[in-house]
């Protein structure tokens, strides 16, 4: 379980996120600096396979260096796909670290 | 990327050449020789969004033991440099088949072996795995993070999407992937594809659902197996560049011998 953080900051995702334009967001997320960022995903009309690996990435990246990205207002059609690649598994077993 | 990838043909001498020599060997690749067996017949396709692809299919006979296996797989990003890996990807399957007993060993073979260069690389793949065993006439598959296959039942002319879960590979060690099978009798088909046909959009602007695919096998699925893969990338308007966001492939295989049950 996430423990309460002062030290954050929330991003939130618009359009469409694929491999021309997931770089603008995971810059956004780099820029914030800040040891818990949270990605609202409410905005996210598509994102294929590419933008959510880089930003599984982008959270395994920050868990190593004591900071965290996680991903909230998930909509139906992305928990779809995170669905489809096992990202909600792979999400829990960070909850458990 | 594409800005990049042009710039790259346009920069660096002999780009364009090292290009097409690129491309041949993928499709020498994938157009491998169709496995010869009276029990099933398979055929696959594939369209890269640009010149290469990240996206694999291969059908490989492990005659010893009677099976034929089926995999496809898409490694993230599109170009040249998931070509690269696909290509490991489908090397490495090569050498696991022959070692693995199920699909989802296969699966946990293949993600401990990649997953430090993949973490090096930033990158990870899907991959749908699958045997078709002659003597049990059963299909044992497991999935890491894939798509799932379409399965229509001839003796029941019903369709539907076969239910597997498994994280993607390349991400974290020591993966656990379930097996499942389904019995396939004669005129049964499974249709596999990758996640570029369910992004791709169509004349009316709308993204493909399974349920488009499934209407598409529908109409076709008496036709032969590479005449059926056609109509649904015509069906879905995948094969033009204005409707594609991504490389699109697409596996099908179908059982042509009596035996088994649903």
């Amino acid at each position: 379980m996430l423990k309460p953080v002062k030290d954050q900051a929330r991003v939130f995702a618009h359009g469409e996120i694929d491999i021309s334009t997931v770089h603008h967001l995971l810059e956004l997320i780099e820029a914030c600096d800040n040891t818990l960022v949270t990605l609202d995903c409410k905005g996210i009309e598509f994102i294929d396979s590419t933008g959510i690996g880089l930003l599984l990435r982008k959270k395994m990246e920050m868990y190593e260096t004591g900071r965290d990205l996680v991903f909230v207002e998930i909509p139906k059609h992305v928990s779809d796909v995170f669905e489809e690649m096992g990202i909600f598994q792979i999400l829990e077993e960070f909850k458990g670290m | 990327m594409q800005h990049r990838f042009f710039e790259y043909l346009e920069t660096v001498p002999g780009a364009t050449e090292e290009l097409v020599a690129a491309q041949k060997i993928q499709q020498l690749l994938l157009q491998d020789d169709l496995p010869i067996n009276q029990g099933l017949t398979v055929a696959g396709v594939s369209i890269p969004a640009y010149q290469l692809s990240g996206d694999y299919y291969d059908f490989i006979t492990d005659d010893e033991r009677q099976r034929v296996w089926v995999l496809i797989g898409d490694v993230m990003g599109k170009g040249i440099p998931a070509a690269l890996i696909m290509v490991m990807l489908r090397a490495t399957v090569r050498c696991l088949v022959s070692v693995s007993d199920s699909p989802g060993e296969l699966l946990s073979k293949l993600n401990n072996l990649l997953l430090k260069d993949l973490t090096r690389l930033k990158a990870f793949s899907s991959l749908f795995c699958g045997y078709y065993d002659e003597p049990s006439s059963l299909f044992y598959f497991a999935t890491a993070g894939h798509p799932n296959p379409v399965y229509y039942s001839a003796k029941k002319n019903s369709i539907r999407k076969l239910e597997a879960k498994g994280t993607i590979i390349g991400i974290l060690k020591d993966r656990i992937y379930q097996n499942h099978s389904l019995p396939l009798a004669k005129g049964d088909l499974l249709l596999l594809c990758t996640d570029g046909v369910l992004e791709a959009v169509d004349k009316n602007n709308l993204q493909v659902s399974y349920e488009m695919v499934m209407d598409l096998i529908m109409k076709h699925k008496d036709n032969s197996l590479q005449h059926l893969i056609e109509q649904i990338i015509e069906g879905i308007n995948c094969g033009t560049d204005q409707f594609r966001r991504d490389d699109v492939t697409i596996a099908a295989v179908r059982c042509e011998e009596e035996g088994g049950n649903d």
